[in-house]
């Protein structure tokens, strides 16, 4: 495949295989011990892609604390690319990265520009975020900026490396308790946005919710969307391990993992970014992703393909797609420009994000767990969908009404283990 | 000032930029019958401050979970001290603040000295806030019957 990039061939192939290509989240601070960690994930059997997550200093545009932390002794929580120089990162890169090993690089920053720069620099080729998914859940950069700098950075990116490949984090948002409705809708306009900015190869995500059913129906309405909205660019689907609060015991942790891994191979997907075990506790290190990372090949390989929906994934699919059709076409139409017509439509709340603070979030939908475990929307707001909200008892405590709605899906992943 | 009820400012220190500590300590402190201004992730500490001054708020709670908090909150502190002196509601602040739990006792002592009125680590943290929470209602419903239009949010502190 001519002009596409080494992420992207290996994920055709891997595709043509019938194989799930499942990936860490992993960074450190160090050259010799991100070479290390990268090698070590080349070396797994069956073999898994690599990643460089980025420190949080880099993230919000501190290039100098980096290196001065590291000199200090201080491990970082990723790798700082912009710090070190190319030349040390194309040196960790050497003899690792290539066709058959690919890297990603994961961040969470708003404004990526220095990032892609350096990205070319050393030859990576895939990256992910967008201008909504690293704006709103993640600080106070005006959603204008964001979108500013995104259209600059996406140009930065398709000028110089052919099919650059850019995942949309808009399947995540904010981690959990966002319907699955919205976590669609998101995916898909930020691809539309990476597409109208030169960008030739994306992918849509989608996070993990409390409801297999919704899942397995929120996976096929997006393959769906992707056939007919990204029609003549490279695309692919990428499912999250459940983003929210973890299952505490081991047991609990790697039944969501291994479910996690049913849901993509069951549901064609791609690729799977995969969370350990230590999840609750701490950052993981290098053996906690292999161990996830085995699990999660073990369970998907056991798999195949089941592309018929149940009668219960069915009725959530309609459910979903109509809440996904009617969300969609009024952003479609505010303006032909994607990025101006998701400022348009935040500010007058017809795209709200459940619990964001952000002050360019409108801030008035909420979400709930219906009986059958279904993550729906308990107060619409102004969005334009007609689902009716689901009805809340009165609330003797919001607070701990909203834990246990974060906890829900822990819970019952620590019971059944 | 002639208040009603309590309002407090909600914020975190500047490098953190997690939002769920937030979400859920602005519905706790709304149920104990608190107003909130809640300030989000990443706000800058000019901002929590100007915001605190501005609003004559009668606390601020800080809350971070990313282990940069002990730092930061300290940091945040001086600053207060430094640009509106003593003349401050209470500080308070609690959450993940150091990167390792063993480290909680000794944070909490030196954040004390720094001059925060009280400090949440550990497992019991939310129980011990909403102590303080429901402790502070009554002290703040006492002096609004006796105390005078004029008070102020100096005064009205523990």
């Amino acid at each position: 495949m001519t002009g596409s990039s080494i992420f992207s061939r290996y994920i055709h192939r891997a595709r043509d295989r019938g194989e799930l290509v499942v990936q860490p989240r992993m960074g450190w601070g160090s050259p010799q011990v991100m070479r290390n960690a990268l090698r070590a994930v080349k070396a797994c059997s069956p073999p898994c892609i690599g990643t460089l997550t980025l420190d949080s200093y880099t993230r919000t545009g501190d290039y100098q604390t980096p290196l001065a932390s590291l000199r200090d002794g201080h491990e970082l929580n990723g790798y700082p690319i912009v710090s070190h120089s190319a030349d040390i990162t194309r040196t960790l890169l050497a003899g690792i990265y290539c066709e058959e090993f690919p890297v990603q690089v994961r961040h969470g920053t708003s404004q990526p520009q220095r990032i892609f720069k350096r990205m070319i620099e050393v030859g990576l080729d895939a990256t992910e975020g967008g201008p909504v998914s690293y704006c709103l859940p993640y600080g106070r950069v005006p959603l204008n900026v964001s979108i500013n700098a995104w259209e600059e950075a996406c140009c930065i990116l398709a000028g110089d490396i052919d099919h650059a490949h850019v995942e949309s984090f808009g399947g995540c948002l904010m981690g959990q308790l966002c319907p699955p409705s919205l976590l669609v809708t998101m995916s898909v306009l930020e691809c539309l946005f990476f597409k109208e900015w030169g960008i030739r190869s994306v992918s849509l995500s989608y996070a993990q919710g409390p409801s297999y059913a919704q899942d397995r129906a929120a996976l096929l309405l997006l393959r769906e969307l992707a056939r007919e909205l990204l029609a003549g660019i490279d695309w692919h689907v990428v499912l999250y391990t459940y983003m929210g609060m973890f299952p505490g015991t081991d047991l609990g942790a790697e039944i969501l993992i291994s479910e996690s891994a049913r849901l993509a191979r069951e549901s064609s997907v791609e690729r799977l970014i995969v969370k350990t075990a230590a999840e609750s506790r701490s950052i993981p290190t290098l053996q906690d992703n292999l161990h996830a990372l085995r699990l999660s090949r073990a369970a998907a390989d056991a798999l195949c393909d089941v592309p018929i929906l149940s009668a219960h994934e069915q009725e959530c699919y309609e459910q979903i797609k109509d809440e996904v059709m009617a969300l969609l076409e009024p952003v479609l139409s505010a303006d032909a420009r994607i990025g101006r017509a998701l400022a348009i439509a935040f500010r007058h709340g017809l795209l709200d994000v459940p619990y964001c603070l952000h002050p360019d979030n409108r801030g008035l939908t909420r979400s709930a767990i219906d009986d059958e475990g279904r993550l729906v929307w308990a107060n619409t707001g102004n969005l334009p969908i007609r689902t009716v909200p689901f009805p809340s008892l009165p609330d003797a405590s919001p607070a701990a009404t909203l834990l246990a709605r974060l906890t829900h899906v822990a819970r019952r992943c620590d019971h059944v283990g | 000032m002639n208040r009603r009820t309590p309002l407090f400012v909600l914020s975190t220190i500047e490098s953190d930029s997690h939002m769920w500590n937030l979400v859920y300590l602005q519905l706790l402190m709304e149920e104990q019958g608190i107003e909130v201004i809640n300030l989000g992730p990443c706000a800058p500490v000019s901002e929590t401050l100007q915001t605190l001054i501005s609003s004559q708020a009668d606390a601020l709670v800080i809350s971070s979970v990313n282990g940069h908090g002990f730092w930061q909150g300290r940091a945040l502190r001086e600053a207060a001290l430094r640009s509106h002196g003593e003349d401050l509601p209470p500080f308070l602040i609690g959450g993940k603040l150091a990167t390792n739990e063993a480290e909680n006792v000794a944070i909490a002592q030196k954040l004390r000295t720094a001059g925060f009125a009280e400090v949440f680590v550990g497992a019991e943290a939310i129980p011990e806030f909403r102590h303080w929470l429901a402790n502070f209602k009554r002290a703040f419903a006492l002096r609004s019957e006796v105390s005078p239009p004029n008070v102020t949010a100096n005064e009205a502190t523990l």
